[in-house]
């Protein structure tokens, strides 16, 4: 309807003057909206009112009463469940959305309250499209005791269970009436959750649960929907309770060998008599077993595993810290081995340098004796048959100046070889100037024995030894110049050596199975002398060697 | 459906009689009700648009029980404001 004709009806209605409902209509639309848009809503009893919105817009909300009326064919009609998508055969969607056909609209959408049930037709009430309309998040206490069988609880009976557990009707007898409380309270709050099995964890010395069951200390209820049981007559409550059985923990399995003294205190009394052979679990069986823990038999274990873990962490660490500091002892070790090796080596270096050095002294000191010896030729007896002794005078001026003694008669003479005597005992370090030459006194004449003047006297650090003859039944110390396979080649070497008037001889002798035959040169009463004849013998043979004659 | 006080502004505003005045907007209030429930719209000019507006039924899924729900259809009173 447009404002013409808005405005015929008003006028044909009232018969008032055009001129004064046009003034009304504009004065009422004007003061609407100066109203709305000053905040103040305009309120028309049993129509509805105008408010300026926040989107600032004009805005009208009808009255209740009003919508009522102008809803009148819906009203109080309700939604149904629709079983896969297939509407009540009466009617169709079309008609439905077309929202003609009022009477079968009526008979789809209840339009009253259903009605309060009893026990004895609730089942009826529970079959068919009624029974959906039912909200499971708006159900009421009626509801739920009218529908045991949509509404179980799937609880036990609290006193079935204390009557079955002699312990806990002695704990809970005096509490009846509170527990009667609670189990309708606790109807209440777990029915919208039933059917959804839970794993509730209780705490170790709680016996029930807010839904009535009541458990094992220290075992874990499971929450299963089961099969309702048909309501005893006479019951008070009207709740329908499945049968007890003790909730079955859940199993938490450990791997352990069944010991036969654990198993006697764990066990119940009616088998805490019986014994089980050694190595076999409780059915007989052999071998590994699982044993089910409780929750808080479970913690138990796992706070040891974690004692255990600590242990274990604390052990390899300070094996870490052992074998670290074995690692610096060892360095040390070794840097100590270093250095002491260093000054070995040092020690030895200085020690090879002296050796060198006194080697060198020796040399000298054996070719020095024996230049001086090859000087101390002795001169040859006087032809008067005069027997005469050469005696150097003074060894320090390296020149002997024989003294020519005469004789007395009685005085054996015994060869007219010089004798110098010398000190066969004088090392070879020590300085020709240090040795004592004793000449023969002329007061000494008679006592002088031949025999005694007559020995000959080996200088240490001379070549007298190399000379003369090699007689092996002497002993003493000798050069061993080479080694030969054959006495033939022994031979030969040695007819060498003595046409060079060197005394030599050669010695068969074993090494490692084998027969040697050592070649050697000259013979020495000592290893000084012997060392001293090397040195002179090195300019014929530089690797002879000092060998003691056996 | 108009108050006394509302209905007094208007007199003074228009220089009529209240009854005047009040009997023209009750003649309104009538004609508009008996317009939108014979489902026309009711326009009035300078304020906006008053008309009942037909929601059909509509299926759903309902999120909490899992069930598909056919709601019933309605008729409501919308108002579409001039600019």
């Amino acid at each position: 309807m447009d404002a013409e004709k808005l405005f015929e009806n008003i006028q044909s209605g009232t018969g008032k003057n055009p001129t004064d409902i046009a003034l009304v209509l504009d004065a009422l639309i004007t003061s609407v909206i100066e109203k709305t848009r000053s905040g103040q809503p305009v309120d028309f009893a049993e129509f509805g009112s105008f408010s300026f919105s926040e989107y600032s817009r004009i805005e009208f909300a009808a009255n209740s009463d009003f919508a009522k009326i102008i809803n009148y064919r819906y009203n109080n009609s309700r939604p149904i469940v629709v079983e896969d998508g297939i509407l009540p055969s009466e009617t169709s969607e079309a008609t439905l959305q077309s929202g003609q056909i009022i009477p079968t609209l009526a008979e789809v959408y209840p339009t009253e309250e259903p009605a309060e049930t009893t026990e004895q037709d609730a089942p009826s009430i529970l079959t068919g499209v009624e029974s959906d309309f039912a909200s499971p998040f708006l159900e009421s206490q009626s509801e739920v005791k009218a529908s045991p069988e949509i509404y179980s609880t799937e609880t036990e009976s609290i006193q079935e269970v204390f009557s079955s557990e002699p312990g806990l009707s002695t704990v809970f007898a005096e509490s009846e009436p509170e527990i009667a409380l609670s189990q309708e309270k606790t109807t209440e709050e777990s029915s919208p959750f039933i059917g959804e099995p839970e794993q509730i964890f209780l705490p170790e010395d709680s016996t029930t649960d807010f839904a009535g069951v009541v458990t094992e200390p220290n075992e874990i209820p499971v929450y299963s929907q089961q099969e309702t049981q048909p309501e005893e007559p006479g019951s008070a409550t009207g709740y329908t309770q499945p049968p007890v059985e003790a909730a079955p923990s859940v199993p938490q399995p450990s791997f352990s060998w069944n010991e036969p003294e654990a198993t006697g205190t764990t066990e119940p009394a009616e088998t805490q008599g019986t014994e089980q052979p050694a190595g076999k679990n409780a059915d007989g069986s052999t071998g590994f077993q699982y044993q089910y823990l409780s929750h808080t038999e479970l913690n138990k274990e796992m706070d040891k595993l974690w004692i255990w873990v600590l242990i274990g962490l604390g052990v390899i660490a300070l094996g870490g810290f052992v074998y670290w500091f074995m690692q610096g002892d060892v360095k040390k070790l070794k840097k100590a081995q270093q250095v002491q090796t260093a000054s070995d080596l040092k020690d030895s270096i200085a020690q090879e340098s002296l050796v060198n050095k006194v080697l060198e002294t020796v040399n000298k000191d054996s070719v020095a004796a024996l230049s001086g010896a090859t000087s101390e030729v002795p001169v040859p007896a006087p032809a008067t048959g005069e027997k005469s002794v050469v005696v150097p005078a003074s060894p320090a001026s390296k020149v002997p100046v024989p003294a020519v003694v005469t004789p007395k008669e009685n005085s054996t003479p015994t060869s007219a070889k010089p004798v110098p005597v010398q000190k066969t005992e004088s090392k070879p370090v020590v300085s020709p100037a240090t040795k004592t030459t004793v000449p023969v006194k002329p007061d000494v004449k008679k006592d002088t024995k031949p025999a005694e003047q007559a020995k000959p006297a080996v200088s240490a650090g001379s070549a007298d030894g190399l000379k003369g003859t090699y007689d092996e039944a002497k002993g003493g110390f000798t050069l061993n110049v080479a080694s030969v396979p054959s006495a033939d080649q022994a031979q030969k070497a040695v007819n060498s050596w003595k046409a060079k008037g060197y005394a030599s001889g050669y010695k068969e002798s074993v090494v490692n199975g084998k027969t040697i035959f050592r070649v050697r040169v000259g013979q020495f009463p000592t290893r000084a002398a012997a060392i001293a004849g090397q040195a002179a013998f090195k300019a014929e043979v530089k690797d002879a060697w000092v060998d003691k004659i056996k | 459906m108009f108050s006394k006080t509302f209905v007094q502004e208007l007199a003074i505003k228009t220089n009529l009689p209240t009854e005047d005045v009040e009997l023209i907007l009750g003649k309104l209030h009538q004609t508009v009700k008996e317009t939108l429930l014979s489902g026309e719209s009711v326009h009035l000019p300078g304020l906006g648009v008053l008309q009942i507006q037909h929601l059909s039924s509509l299926k759903e899924v309902d999120p909490a029980s899992g069930k598909t729900m056919l709601y019933p259809p309605k008729d409501s009173l919308e108002f579409t404001p001039d600019n």
